[in-house]
């Protein structure tokens, strides 16, 4: 009896296809998005647009609920900032002032030109996200980005 | 002299390990695979609120008021432009739209980016309904074209109500 014949398997195809999943993979990935907590359902709308100039500095300030899995709310609203959920009277002093410090540490002078992105759950109480306003003024913060998800297939 | 030609070498096939290569592409597949979320994409709209500025200031042109007031569940009970009762639902902010647009004439108009908007929402109210006003005053999706056609460009918030209860 000879030797059993080595069978060398042509992996080419299966590299092919491989590196086609990665490239689309690695296209469609969104890491901005990673930011964005889940649990903050946005309010839809058709005129909201992704902004054409990303602003060189920004602070995101997102509020809302837990829920269950049904979607009923079962707690908040809390502010979500880096993975704590504050009570959004303890924002200022929690989430901007810390901000505002952080960026006075880059920029000592002049006006605070760093834009602060609201994304609110649209069941928030619209009295909230208005204080949460305030409160971003009474830090000087003056610029505001409020998001909103644009309709499927809009 | 005649050139002497060597005899031509055997090629020798190199065989390349790819094993570690297609364990990292692998890895990387997997990666993306599992931190890949489809959802739709977000927009915003861009709101400059200068300090002192919540409330209604003496600019050029008088500030367009538009009025939310909610039931106590959050829901909308009237949605007001001006004086004017436009009522509640989908029609009233298409009504709004219409509107604004009487207001300022033509989208794009001199008036867009010269006449302000405060949106005036009970504190109880759904932000949702902030946004769908929100939406109407800054104009409206072209039908054809997909495009937005834009009514008015600054928007701002009044100074927040109490909570009713």
């Amino acid at each position: 009896m000879g030797e059993p014949a080595k069978v060398e398997i042509d992996m080419t195809p299966m590299i092919d296809i491989v590196f086609q999943l990665l490239t689309f993979f690695m296209v469609v990935i969104n890491f901005e998005a990673a930011d964005a907590d889940e649990r903050v359902k946005l309010a839809v709308s058709e005129m909201a647009r992704p902004p054409k100039v990303k602003p060189a500095e920004e602070v995101m300030v997102q509020i809302g609920f837990n829920r269950a899995k049904t979607g009923k709310i079962k707690n908040g609203p809390w502010v979500f900032y880096m993975g704590k959920e504050i009570p959004p009277e303890k924002v200022e002093t929690e989430v901007l002032k810390r901000e505002k410090a952080f960026y006075r540490l880059k920029h000592p002078e002049g006006e605070i030109e760093s834009v602060v992105v609201i994304r609110a759950d649209g069941d928030v109480p619209a009295g909230q996200v208005q204080k949460l306003i305030e409160a971003c003024q009474n830090q000087q913060f003056t610029k505001f980005s409020l998001k909103a998800m644009q309709p499927e297939g809009g | 002299m005649a050139a002497r030609m060597k005899p031509p070498r055997p090629v020798e096939k190199i065989n390349i390990d790819m094993t570690p290569m297609i364990d990292v592409v692998f890895q990387l597949l997997i990666f993306f695979m599992l931190t890949l979320k489809l959802r739709a994409d977000e927009g915003d709209f861009s709101i400059n609120m200068p300090l002192g500025q919540s409330q209604a200031t003496s600019e050029q042109m008088p500030d367009l008021k538009v009025r939310l007031i909610a039931n106590p569940d959050g829901t909308l009970a009237a949605l007001q432009f001006g004086r004017r009762n436009l009522g509640v639902g989908d029609r009233a902010y298409a009504e709004l739209n219409r509107q604004v647009l009487n207001v300022i004439g033509r989208p794009g108009s001199s008036l867009s980016s010269d006449i302000a908007v405060e949106i005036d929402p009970d504190f109880e109210l759904h932000y949702t309904e902030v946004m769908k006003a929100i939406t109407a005053v800054s104009g409206r999706v072209d039908p054809i074209s997909k495009q937005p056609r834009k009514y008015l460009e600054k928007v701002k918030f009044a100074k927040p109500r109490k909570p009713k209860a």
